[in-house]
């Protein structure tokens, strides 16, 4: 049986396995950032701290991946050792996540990795400025502490439990095509916010509003994750521990930085909004499973158990939106799986009076999850000379004209015979 | 559309705003002045090859010279606030105002065609607080073919029902029951006409022993073979049949030279009598 099952789906790795190189500017990051280096340690992951530019950086040894995650906290300095561009992104292309947290003064090669993964980062000099809301004690002068907007547009799958608090944010933002499908702005600044120099006026506006980006996830199609910000502030201590003060010197309590940058992060390390396919089979109503090939007309069914992963636990993943496809070139069958709460999605159709190769196809992109590729290959045959319609009521006169030569043929042949 | 002119407090304020729409030429097709706190009252619209002018004087407190903010823009929001265009004001030629311009072209590449809110954004950091004024709506036109914003299609697209073949249109059956009645009419019109217009009859059939064997034998076998016609049409298969076909021929042979051998010489018989 022709089977061709293309399942991209990532398998839940099991977080206390995956090794995580960790790339610093400078050795002090590990001091100024280290409730996020502990936070990353709590979800499981085995790190090793490097400096950016070591000589001894490697990636892949003998043909094999030594680390199975990424982060950089980058700055001025660019990739040492054996690590360029374009190793981190036949890494990224491998299947490996990506955490790449830059410095706003981040130098070109830097910003060229970010450029690659679909994510621009604003011109060295630029900051995200935000002249009403603006955290009011530590950027009362410069207004370049901004609150993030966590009121609208936080995915769910990214942020299960949103955000309640306050998230600060210092550095340079950052732009994503809305035409994109892989890359995606996953916390904005305000509608009043703008990229621009600090204290300079802006005479052309390139980033403003909610289009200012302030972290940006990727989900490649081979389901490898990225997130990209332009501020090491946003996962540092003092940040995690601010207290956030409105404009006007109210008290908006204690920033939110600390659970949104743990959510983002599980998020860009696979623990989280990870699909599972766990079976796959097609079946002829009232007759085999998977067949070698289906009939013009059979009504079919198709079914896929899907989970989903969270934080470790792997649960049924329900859904009203998954389809599946009956193509051959163009789909000419698409409909909408219906689960049953268990996990298991399932669609029956008529197979088209078309006869040919096609394939069933279910094709699952949505943002904050990873996507599912599946197909199955099933011949349609059209029908056999007997399984046509066997009687035709309108040619009961040809049956019967038959039928009676027959019987006049047998009395003449008598009549001829022995009449005296 | 009715929305809230939104103030937050601040030091700065605007004069009065002056909002125009022209065409590719330059050429005025719309205008409106929105006094200081006030919205527009209808929605303005903004079609292909057109540009909208925004033009206003930002001030501080009572003082009456123009204040340059860091940020002055002209806005455009989509209606649930994910998207955003912005233009940032320029001083004009005079000096005496901001003036800000934004096209159709570059909004459409980024906002669906519709509503759209437009806003005033200033802002300075030597100022405490910056300025948020909602000015009205701002109807986008349809952008020229291949020029306007499309979204990533990430969600479920339309359901396809293939549309089978409609089964081919039959006579009405009135028609095939009338023609079946004339031919077996006709069938049994010939079977009667037989013995009472021709006069056929079966006088002449072997009473008995070999003659009447071979006869019998003769017209069962031939009856036999064409009821395996009829059974090869409505069940057999060909190598089921040509075996049975070949059986009955060979007894319709053998049977039909000895009826043929005990006619002769009767047939003989009315010759020499000739």
């Amino acid at each position: 049986m022709p089977l061709m099952l293309l399942a991209c789906c990532v398998l839940a790795t099991s977080a206390s396995q995956s090794r995580v190189l960790v790339l610093m500017d400078e050795p002090s990051l590990a001091e100024t950032h280290s409730r996020f280096l502990g936070g990353l340690r709590a979800q499981g992951h085995d790190l090793d701290v490097q400096p950016i530019d070591a000589a001894s950086l490697r990636l892949v040894r003998w043909g094999d991946w030594i680390y199975d995650k990424l982060v950089i906290l980058g700055g001025r300095k660019g990739l040492g050792g054996a690590l360029d561009v374009a190793l981190v992104l036949q890494f990224f292309d491998a299947g490996h996540d990506v955490i790449l947290a830059l410095d706003p003064a981040a130098g070109p090669e830097l910003r060229e990795l970010a450029s690659e993964l679909g994510v621009d980062v604003d011109a060295a000099e630029a900051r995200v400025l935000d002249h009403s809301a603006y955290d009011g004690a530590l950027a009362a002068t410069a207004h370049d502490v901004v609150h993030a907007d966590v009121s609208v547009g936080l995915n769910r799958h990214v942020f299960p439990a949103g955000i309640h608090g306050p998230v600060l944010f210092s550095g340079a933002g950052l732009s994503v095509s809305p035409e994109s499908s892989t890359a995606f702005v996953a916390l904005n600044a305000g509608p009043t916010a703008y990229g621009g120099e600090p204290g300079k006026a802006v005479t052309v506006a390139r980033l403003a509003g909610r289009g200012v980006g302030l972290v940006a996830l990727i989900q490649a199609r081979n389901n490898a994750r990225a997130a990209v910000t332009a501020s090491l502030d946003l996962l540092s201590d003092a940040f995690f521990s601010a207290q956030a003060i409105s404009p006007e010197g109210k008290s908006l309590g204690s920033s939110a930085n600390e659970a949104a940058v743990d959510a983002l992060a599980r998020w860009a390390l696979s623990q989280r909004g990870v699909l599972i396919v766990r079976s796959v089979s097609h079946r002829v109503v009232g007759g085999e499973v998977e067949p070698e090939r289906y009939r013009v007309k059979d009504e079919v069914e198709f079914s896929v158990r899907i989970d989903r992963l969270t934080d470790g636990e792997v649960a049924p993943y329900a859904a009203e939106d998954v389809q599946v496809e009956l193509t051959m070139l163009d789909p000419h069958v698409r409909a909408t799986l219906t689960h049953d709460g268990a996990g298991t999605f399932s669609a029956r159709v008529t197979a088209p009076d078309a006869y040919g190769v096609f394939k069933w196809v279910l094709s699952y992109r949505r943002r904050g999850l990873t996507g599912l590729e599946l197909s199955r290959t099933v011949p349609i045959r059209p029908f056999a000379h007997d399984e046509y319609e066997r009687f035709i009521f309108q040619a009961y006169p040809y049956y019967g004209s038959i039928f009676s030569l027959m019987a006049a043929f047998l009395a003449t042949g008598a009549a001829f015979l022995y009449t005296k | 559309m009715a929305l809230l002119f939104l103030h937050i407090q601040s030091v700065l304020s605007v004069s009065d705003i002056h909002l125009t729409v022209e065409d590719g030429e330059g050429v005025v097709l719309a205008s409106h002045t929105i006094l200081r706190g006030a919205t527009l009252e209808d929605a303005l619209t903004l079609e292909k090859g057109c540009s909208l002018k925004a033009s206003f004087k930002p001030v501080l407190g009572s003082q009456s010279t123009m204040f340059l903010p860091q940020q002055a823009f002209l806005r455009v929001d989509s209606p649930s606030g994910t998207a955003t265009v912005a233009v940032a004001a320029r001083p004009s030629k005079a000096g005496d105002a901001l003036i800000a311009t934004a096209g159709h072209s570059a909004l459409a590449a980024q906002l669906a065609p519709g509503p759209t809110r437009l806003s005033l954004v200033l802002g300075d950091a030597s100022l405490p607080l910056g300025l948020e004024a909602v000015l009205g709506t701002l109807v986008l036109g349809q952008p020229a073919p291949g020029r306007g914003y499309k979204a990533p299609v990430l969600g479920p697209l339309p359901e396809i029902q293939h549309r089978h073949r409609q089964p081919e249109r039959r006579a009405n059956p009135l028609a095939p029951l009338t023609a079946l009645g004339g031919v077996l009419a006709l069938g049994a019109a010939f079977l009667l006409a037989l013995p009472a217009r021709l006069g056929a009859n079966l006088k002449g059939f072997p009473a008995g022993g070999r003659a009447g064997l071979a006869a019998l034998g003769f017209h069962a076998a031939l009856a036999a073979t064409l009821g395996t016609l009829a059974l090869f049409w409505l069940r057999l298969t060909l190598l089921q049949t040509l075996p049975a076909l070949g059986a009955l021929g060979l007894v319709v042979n053998g049977t039909g030279r000895a009826l043929a051998a005990t006619r002769a010489p009767a047939a003989g018989g009315r010759k020499k009598a000739e």
